[in-house]
């Protein structure tokens, strides 16, 4: 289980490119300029902290992960269900939003201002959402108010009661909302590249309809609360200052009698592939910026395809030091905020680059990414680039589990996407042993442009540079 | 929430959710929550304060400097934020790029943000990478080099930040920058900290120099470090990188104090991004060592913080007047901790496109004159004062937290460990304090509101979602 990093001293890097291994018939990335000498070494890094993660599974089928620690006297738990957007009824896609927001908004025992009162008076607050995959639901606190931290859960995960006057509001807010997301031009291309990348599959809606909002009423969003919200189906995980032995037998009385009906929330299907380049084209009148967004499909987190893909796309566009930020930011000067993410959902995952730039150089910019892309593939990474991503995502590993939130939202999205708990503590393993031909092998087959999605959301002056790069495609989000 | 923060960067979270790993415990201080605080100052003037947390091998580290948007040099707005970006530019030592390939390179990340009264540059990293990370300050507190071709591709990328989070947006900041700008008299307070293009436009590299000289100097700096090191060994460590820095004066920092405002004001803006009405409303306060300022904070509290609160409960429950509200405190500045003030007490909503601003501002005002007369309850008292205990330790969770509110409390108010005493004393106003503070300054004659409107359409799309 612990896995000790392997320890590498600046000044190792300084002189990595005389050491550096070609593999036979490829090139490699000039390594940088040695980093000054002045530099103290890197210091012996210190073993990785071990995982205590306590599993059980109630008599009613409800998933129990607690992990218990000492110290930091606050408490965060959530409840995850199968089933997000991405299994919402056909003609009602997205409204697992609002039956995620209706959460909040009262139980057969309490009502909302109830709910905020009672954790407000622990020091917590509740909060819910849906993802394309699942329903979540968290609520925090003071550790002293463990007990009702897990009442409210379980009193919300049983008894939501979608009051009548709730629901028209929560309707009629939602409605607004959209409005307002329509404003932005990152909602605009986040909805057209995910219809884009995704086609038919349900991953595709970001937000529902207005006609679809207005179909909801309350019997649908209790037939639906009643088919998501069921022990088998649902996992719950505790993170901070508790006794592990005391929750578990909170959680045995407020669970106890859970019950769910019919069939689970079937999973969706497998992800379409990467497609060939299309050029889309949203216009968004009065825009002194282009809004880029890049995207395909890739692996899952579950696939041993993630983690190269993980660190090309750090070494690529992950960071301040990424290959993307230095051309476009720090070089050109052509943007404040590229970025490239990796996500994944519980059927595979999708690669993407986003950056906002001034409308003159958008085809300066997107050729500039078009390169950096196809490099991937076309060169190795360099032996400084290879050690420094994964020395950041051991750094990230160490920083994260000192926030009582992230651990809980990794561990609830493993469960959702299939995965044990124990993936926790493998992580920085998996992550160290990618060599640089794996990363060039990822590059090759995630990373050409000529399989990118790509979205331009702007002034309908800049499109015309756009077709140098292929057919564009007027689009109406 | 932190909008006028102006960052170096967006935060590179993207591949973090899942690399989110947890593990063993926490072993910060147990409820009660002291964090230990150890302070020094080197002979050159640098104030040095040290936390050790041995829970995991990490630490956060925060370098402060006392001087931000606030006082800017005039005819250069923006300027303050704009150095914030040069100081990751090189130095003669390790030119460009250097600072974020060490910092990746030891597993860490990095940022920075420029706010009125001061400029932070946050690390956090895995403790292998301390003295590094260390000495990569301590060589830009020596000195940096300047190039006109850096200072061209900053100005670029900063013009570009503002683009992207003002002039291409829907209401494009408006409850900072406009709502500020209207109520606060001096120019030194009412600026716009982001700047306006022909004032980054005339900056130049003599200008880079002077501001160094004049502000980044030890003895207007504050480190902090949290995590997994011990106090002697942090003093030895920057006594050995920082200590030979020569020491310059800072200019004293000038009277920036406001009086209360007499009469209401109140501006009209147009939107030609957005599609739904809003309003931000602000009462001038004074800054954190009044007095009153601590009852403001949990006055905003009580008005704003969370779905418990009365304008919540009011406005977008109760009266359906709002889609949201957001607001508090020196929001959306940062948290309270983060001034010196003078500031705002901030509210900020959507509004029903069947309501106004003048009925959503009139509705306010009962809400608050019912305070003003008979103050919060007591269970309300509590809860209230409860959270905002909790929020302060949520704060607090990380080594980076604690290393910047610590390093940001010592710059602000000259006590680092003044930090420790923020829950007695959140606990110890009363409601007769609330009640006081909400009559003095949460007035109509002190409130400024800006309401502000979607432009009409020249090509009327069919309005959605009606």
């Amino acid at each position: 289980m612990k896995k000790t990093s392997s320890s590498v001293l600046l000044s190792a890097l300084a002189v990595s490119s005389s050491l550096l291994l070609v593999a036979a018939g490829s090139a490699a990335a000039a390594e940088p300029k040695a980093l000054p000498k002045e530099i103290p070494p890197f210091g012996q890094d210190r073993p990785l902290p071990a995982p205590r993660i306590l599993k059980s599974t109630t008599a009613e089928g409800l998933t129990v992960w607690l992990v218990p620690r000492d110290g930091f006297p606050k408490v965060t738990a959530l409840l995850a269900v199968r089933g997000g957007t991405a299994s919402d009824p056909k003609g009602l896609e997205g409204t697992g939003q609002i039956l995620a927001d209706l959460l909040k908004e009262g139980t057969t025992h309490r009502s909302s201002r109830q709910i905020a009162e009672e954790l407000q008076a622990i020091g917590g607050s509740l909060s819910a959402d849906a993802s394309d995959d699942a329903i979540t639901v968290g609520a925090d606190g003071l550790a002293t108010g463990t007990t009702r931290i897990l009442e409210i859960l379980a009193d919300v995960a049983r008894n939501a009661s979608f009051r009548a006057e709730e629901v028209e509001l929560a309707k009629a807010n939602t409605l607004q909302q959209l409005q307002v997301k329509e404003s932005t031009p990152e909602f605009l291309s986040e909805k057209v590249l995910a219809a884009a990348v995704f086609g038919e599959h349900p991953y595709r809606i970001v937000a529902p309809t207005p006609e679809a909002v207005r179909k909801v009423d309350r019997d649908l969003l209790k037939g639906e609360f009643a088919r998501r919200f069921r022990p088998d189906g649902a996992l719950l995980v505790v993170v901070g200052a508790f006794d592990g032995a005391s929750v578990q037998r909170s959680v045995a009385r407020l669970f106890g009698g859970w019950k769910g009906e019919g069939p689970l929330v079937p999973d969706a299907g497998p992800l379409p592939a990467a497609k060939a380049r299309e050029i889309l084209f949203v216009s968004r009148p009065g825009s002194v910026q282009s809004s880029l967004a890049l995207g395909r499909t890739g692996p899952g987190l579950a696939d041993p395809a993630y983690f190269p893909g993980v660190l090309a796309n750090t070494i690529y566009g992950g960071d301040f030091a990424s290959r993307l930020t230095q051309n476009i930011r720090e070089e050109k000067g052509y943007t404040y905020s590229p970025r490239a993410s990796f996500t994944t959902f519980r059927a595979g995952g999708v690669l993407r680059t986003t950056a906002e730039v001034r409308n003159e150089v958008t085809a300066a910019a997107l050729v500039e990414i078009f390169y950096e892309l196809d490099r991937m593939g076309t060169t190795d990474v360099t032996t400084e680039e290879l050690t420094g991503a994964k020395r950041l995502q051991t750094g990230r590993y160490l920083l994260g589990n000192q926030v009582q939130g992230s651990v809980a939202s990794a561990l609830e999205s493993y469960w959702v996407r299939g995965l044990p708990p124990e993936l926790l503590a493998e992580y920085v393993g998996k992550v160290n042993a990618v060599t640089a031909a794996e990363v060039r092998e990822a590059g090759r087959t995630l990373f050409p442009s000529r399989l990118q999605t790509v979205v331009v959301v702007g002034e309908e002056s800049v499109k015309k540079d756009l077709a140098q790069f292929g057919a564009v495609r007027d689009v109406k989000p | 929430m932190n909008a006028s923060s102006l960052r170096r960067g967006q935060t590179f979270l993207a591949l973090v959710a899942l690399a989110l790993p947890s593990l063993g415990a926490s072993a910060a201080p147990a409820a009660g929550w002291k964090l230990p605080v150890e302070t020094r100052t080197l002979k050159n003037g640098l104030t040095v304060v040290v936390s050790p947390d041995h829970s995991a091998p990490t630490f956060g580290m925060s370098t402060v400097y006392r001087i931000g948007f606030r006082l800017e040099p005039k005819g250069r707005t923006g300027f303050a934020h704009l150095f914030e970006h040069m100081m990751f530019e090189g130095t003669p030592i390790a030119p460009k790029g250097v600072y974020d390939r060490v910092v990746q390179g030891g597993g860490g990340t990095n940022n920075a943000s420029t706010s009125y009264d001061f400029t932070n540059y946050i690390v956090k990293a895995p403790v292998s990478a301390l003295d590094a990370i260390l000495w990569l300050e301590a060589d830009r507190m020596k000195g940096l080099d300047l190039s006109e071709k850096n200072l061209q591709n900053q100005r670029d990328v900063v013009k570009e930040e503002i683009r992207v989070n003002v002039l291409n947006k829907p209401y494009g900041l408006f409850f900072w920058t406009d709502l500020f700008g209207k109520a606060l008299d001096r120019w030194e307070n009412a600026h716009d900290g982001y700047g306006s293009f022909a004032d980054l436009d005339a900056a130049t590299v003599a200008d880079v120099k002077s501001f160094f000289e004049a502000y980044y100097t030890p003895s207007n700096a504050v480190i902090a470090i949290a995590g997994d090191v011990e106090s002697a060994e942090v003093f030895a460590k920057v006594e050995k990188y920082f200590g030979e820095i020569p020491s310059r004066t800072a200019p004293k920092r000038p009277d920036v104090t406001e009086a209360a405002n007499t009469a209401e004001r109140w501006l009209d803006q147009t939107d030609p991004l957005a599609q739904v009405p809003a309003l931000a409303v602000g009462f001038k306060l004074p800054g954190i060592a009044s007095k009153d300022y601590l009852p403001a904070v949990v006055l905003g509290e009580i008005l704003a913080g969370g779905d418990a609160s009365r304008f919540y409960l009011g406005l977008v429950k109760g009266k359906e007047l709002l889609l949201e509200i957001s607001g508090g405190t020196n929001w959306p500045v940062g948290s309270p901790w983060e001034i010196e003030g003078p500031t705002l007490m901030t509210f900020f909503g959507l509004y029903k496109p069947t309501t106004g601003a003048r009925t959503v501002v009139k509705t306010m005002e009962g809400i608050t004159a019912a305070i003003a007369k008979g103050g919060p309850t007591a269970a309300e008292l509590s809860r209230v004062k409860t959270k905002m205990e909790s929020d302060l330790y949520a704060a607090l969770e990380t080594p980076l937290g604690r290393a910047d509110l610590l390093a940001i409390a010592q710059t602000t108010t000259g006590s680092a460990a003044g930090v420790n005493d923020l829950p007695a004393r959140i606990r110890a106003v009363t409601a007769e304090e609330v009640r006081r503070v909400a009559a003095a300054y949460v007035t109509a004659a002190n409130r400024t509101v800006v309401d502000r409107r979607p432009a009409p359409r020249p090509d009327p799309a069919p309005a959605k979602g009606q």
